[in-house]
């Protein structure tokens, strides 16, 4: 009986799905008249018999509340950088629409004033939400 | 069934729960986190062996899961993905804090044809390998083989999902498992039998020498 016999056989313990039926025959009756093979193959299903009875922990609860809590930070997080990428934009159009065009002589130069000053007290708006929202915040931490 | 319908009934699937939490619902999040954390948290307790750091390295995973929320192909499974996350998290911290007990040197990484033991097997043969003596011959296995092994063996996933997991090939993987398998049992046998010696394996009648 070779060494190549010996590693083969115990190659078919791994995963047999893709060998034929005459294989796997084969390699069984080399583990019945092989003891170095037998014992090797009790040995290994021991270790992964025993790696799938490892015992499982159950997580504790404060675990659980801490990360929802860190991801509920990260979700604000997110919300206010959307927020201050909102308002940034806003402050660039206005201040382009108020100084573009800085006269009422024209139509178009009062409709940039209009818009301008819609944008400033949309704005304020935003700023005064943002606030409330932060306040809101720092009463939940 | 709308998805507002399947929140509401008592096992909505992960999908649904991935659509709605990646839209920002905190709730949607935590039947996830409470569906996954117990098998990422032992999977990372198996990994680096200690409780604390366990716990961090499982709430390092789902934040960083709810961050990449919006990365998760639909239909793809989450338990893989969750995996593959708490994976890459734990790998990076064991190599920020590397440790130098690893075995690797000491032992062959090709498994060859070592005698298994001096055992008559017309003898009895008890294999009382304790989950202790597994849990410590893990820990000298490096990280890597580690992760593998405890994928497969602990938490049951195919040979498909672990390559996905690992980066690897299907055929590396089952040739990585077989490897890291038989180095565990040589670990664990010759701590069972110390007084083994190589030359001495005894064979039934009939075998060719």
């Amino acid at each position: 009986m070779s060494e190549q016999d010996c590693l083969q056989a115990r190659k078919t313990c791994d995963d047999g799905s893709e060998l034929s039926a005459e294989q796997l025959l084969a390699a069984e009756q080399h583990f019945r008249s092989c003891s170095d093979c037998e014992i090797w193959r009790e040995q290994w299903n021991a270790v992964a018999r025993v790696a799938s009875e490892l015992p499982l922990f159950d997580v504790p609860e404060s675990l659980t509340q801490r990360i929802m809590s860190e991801v509920q930070e990260e979700q604000t997080n997110k919300a206010l950088t959307a927020r201050n990428l909102i308002l940034t934009v806003v402050v660039a159009v206005a201040g382009l629409m108020m100084f573009w065009m800085d006269s009422f002589d024209t139509i178009y130069g009062a409709f940039a004033w209009a818009v301008g000053f819609s944008f400033l007290f949309g704005l304020k708006y935003m700023i005064q939400v943002n606030a409330k929202h932060d306040a809101q915040l720092q009463k939940q931490m | 069934m709308t998805k507002l319908q399947s929140f509401a009934s008592a096992e909505p699937d992960d999908q649904t729960l991935i659509d709605l939490a990646s839209r920002g619902n905190m709730k949607a999040f935590e039947v996830l986190l409470r569906r996954y954390q117990k098998l990422v948290y032992n999977m990372l307790f198996q990994m680096v062996q200690a409780h604390d750091v366990a716990a961090d390295l499982t709430q390092d995973t789902f934040l960083k899961s709810y961050k990449a929320l919006h990365t998760y192909r639909n239909g793809a499974p989450f338990k893989p993905w969750i995996l593959r996350i708490a994976t890459n998290t734990c790998l990076n911290h064991l190599r920020d804090n590397r440790r130098s007990t690893s075995l690797d040197a000491l032992l062959e990484d090709d498994p060859g044809l070592e005698p298994v033991s001096s055992i008559d097997v017309e003898r009895d043969v008890e294999l009382k390998i304790t989950q202790q003596e597994l849990f410590d011959a893990l820990s000298k296995l490096n990280a890597r083989q580690r992760n593998i092994f405890i994928l497969r063996y602990q938490n049951d996933l195919t040979y498909e999902d672990i390559a996905s997991i690992a980066g690897e090939s299907v055929t590396t993987v089952k040739s990585m498992l077989f490897r890291i398998r038989d180095k565990l049992r040589k670990m664990l046998m010759d701590d069972e039998q110390p007084q083994t010696k190589p030359d001495s394996k005894t064979r039934k009648e009939g075998d060719a020498q």
